[in-house]
C-alpha cells in the first residue's frame, strides 16, 4: 500500500487485516499522535512531546510526515513572546486512524482465534 | 521523558536521524519502515523498547508476517499503549468541575430571589395562572410566578451569560496549562443562545405575525420559575459529548431529571408527605424546587473536583518518577 495514501478508513479490503495497515500511519508515534489529536480539539506540541517521549526534533519529523499526508494540520503561533505550536487531527486523520485501529483490532481478534 | 528541552518544531528541523526515546539505540533495520524511511529518523516504538523489544509492529515483526505469535501480540501491545494514551490525554483535557460547581453556586446566590418571590399566583379556580405576557419580569427566564419580585428573571439572565462567559474563559485557560483543547464553544453557545430565546420569545411572541412563537414556551415549564435549570440541562449535554464523559453524561441525566421534576411538580409535596411542613413561608413553593437541581450540581462538581484533582497528582507523580 502506498505510504502517501492513508487507507481511508477500509482496513481489512477483505483480505488478511494487515492489507488495511497503512505504513505511514501504523509507525508507533505518529499513530500516538494521531490518538491524542483525535481527543482535543488542539494539543500543544509540548503535551504530545512529554506524553509521547519524542525530542522535539523527532516530533517536528513525525508531524511533517503527517502534515504532508494532509492527517493532521499544524498551527503555529505566539502567547505573548512565547512561541506555541498546536496540532488538529484532519477529517482524513480521523478517518485513518479509525482504518489502524480496525485492522488492529482485527488482528488481535484473528490471533485470539488462532490460539 | 527523554526530551532535549523544550524547543518547538524547527528548532531541530535537520535532525539527527537518531531514535530521540528513551530506549534509544536502534539500529537502522530495527526500526520499522515507516519511522526509518520517511520521517528519516529512525524511530521505534516507544513501549517496544520498554518492553525490551526493539520492533515495531510496522518493523521486523510486521504485523501478519507469519509469526503466529508476534501477529496478535503486537497489535494488542498497541492497542493498549494507544488506549492509555487516549485515557491519559482524556483525564488531562476533563475540566467539567467548574461549571458544574459555578452554576450550582450561581444557583444558591439565587435564593434570596427565590425567597424574595411571593407564591406562586393562583387562578379563579385554583389552579396556577402562568403570566405569559412580556414585560418587565423575564418570565422564560423565572420571572414567570415573582409578581412580587421581577428580579430573579434578570439575576438568571445575568447569571447565565455571565456563567457561559467564565466557562469559555475557563476552558481557553485550561487548554494553555494542560496543553489540550476541549471544543467548549459549542457548550457556551447552546447556554447563550437559549438563554438569548428565553429573553427574547416573550416580547417577539407580542407581535401578531410572531404570535406562534408563544406555543414554543409551555407554561408549565415556566410556571416555577425554574426554567433557567433547563437551559443548565441542555448545556450540559453539550459539553458531556464534547468532554467525551461518561460521568458528565449521568450527570446531565439526573440533572435534567431533577429539573424537569423542578418545573413540573412541587417537591414541598415529597417533604411534606417526610414530615416537613413549613406551611406558612412563602418560599416553601419555590425553594425545595430550586434546591434539588443546585444539589445535583454541587454535588456532581464537588466529586469531578475531587477526581480532577487525584488525576492531577498521579500524573504529576507520575512525571517525577520519570519513564520506565
Amino acid at each position: 500500500m502506498s505510504a502517501e495514501q492513508p487507507n481511508g478508513g477500509h482496513p481489512i479490503n477483505g483480505g488478511h487485516p494487515t492489507n488495511g495497515i497503512d505504513d505511514l500511519v501504523h509507525q508507533r508515534h505518529r499513530l500516538g499522535i494521531l490518538t491524542i489529536t483525535a481527543e482535543a480539539q488542539l494539543a500543544d506540541f509540548g503535551y504530545l512531546q512529554e506524553a509521547l517521549e519524542l525530542t522535539a526534533g523527532n516530533l517536528s519529523r513525525h508531524l511533517t510526515v503527517l502534515e504532508e499526508a494532509g492527517l493532521v494540520q499544524v498551527e503555529k503561533g505566539y502567547e505573548g513572546r512565547r512561541a506555541r505550536t498546536r496540532v488538529r487531527i484532519t477529517r482524513q486523520g480521523r478517518t485513518a486512524l479509525a482504518g489502524e485501529l480496525a485492522a488492529l483490532t482485527e488482528l488481535v481478534r484473528r490471533h485470539g482465534a488462532l490460539s | 521523558m527523554s526530551s532535549e528541552g523544550g524547543s518547538e518544531p524547527g528548532s531541530d528541523p535537520a535532525g539527527s536521524g537518531e531514535d530521540g526515546l528513551t530506549g534509544g539505540g536502534q539500529s537502522a533495520a530495527e526500526n520499522g519502515p515507516a519511522g526509518g524511511q520517511r520521517a528519516g529518523g529512525g524511530n521505534g516504538p516507544a513501549g517496544g523498547q520498554r518492553a525490551g523489544g526493539g520492533n515495531g509492529p510496522a518493523g521486523g515483526q510486521r504485523a501478519g508476517g507469519g509469526n503466529g505469535s508476534g501477529e496478535g501480540e503486537e497489535p494488542g501491545r498497541l492497542l493498549g499503549e494507544l488506549a492509555a494514551l487516549r485515557r491519559q490525554a482524556r483525564s488531562a483535557r476533563h475540566a467539567y468541575w467548574l461549571p458544574l460547581l459555578l452554576f450550582g453556586l450561581l444557583s444558591c446566590v439565587s435564593i434570596p430571589f427565590y425567597v424574595m418571590a411571593s407564591p406562586l399566583t393562583r387562578g379563579p379556580s385554583g389552579s396556577r395562572a402562568v403570566a405569559l405576557t412580556s414585560g418587565p419580569t423575564l418570565p422564560i427566564l423565572g420571572g414567570a410566578p415573582m409578581q412580587g419580585s421581577f428580579f430573579l428573571g434578570y439575576y438568571w439572565l445575568i447569571a447565565l451569560v455571565g456563567g457561559y462567559l467564565l466557562c469559555a474563559l475557563w476552558y481557553r485557560r485550561h487548554a494553555r496549562l494542560a496543553g489540550l483543547q476541549t471544543p467548549a464553544r459549542g457548550y457556551v453557545i447552546t447556554g447563550v443562545v437559549l438563554t438569548a430565546a428565553a429573553l427574547l420569545l416573550p416580547p417577539l411572541s407580542q407581535f401578531s405575525a410572531l404570535h406562534w412563537l408563544s406555543v414554543a414556551w409551555p407554561g408549565d415549564l415556566v410556571v416555577r420559575g425554574m426554567f433557567p435549570f433547563l437551559i443548565i440541562a441542555a448545556g450540559l449535554w453539550v459539553l458531556a459529548w464534547a468532554e467525551r464523559s461518561r460521568a458528565l453524561a449521568v450527570t446531565a441525566v439526573v440533572f435534567t431529571g431533577a429539573a424537569l421534576l423542578a418545573n413540573l411538580y412541587d417537591v414541598e409535596n415529597l417533604l411534606y408527605r417526610l414530615g416537613w411542613n413549613p406551611a406558612g413561608y412563602n418560599w416553601q413553593v419555590t425553594i425545595p424546587n430550586m434546591l434539588l437541581p443546585t444539589v445535583v450540581l454541587l454535588v456532581a462538581g464537588g466529586a469531578a473536583g475531587v477526581a480532577a484533582v487525584a488525576a492531577r497528582r498521579r500524573r504529576a507523580a507520575g512525571a517525577s518518577a520519570g519513564p520506565a
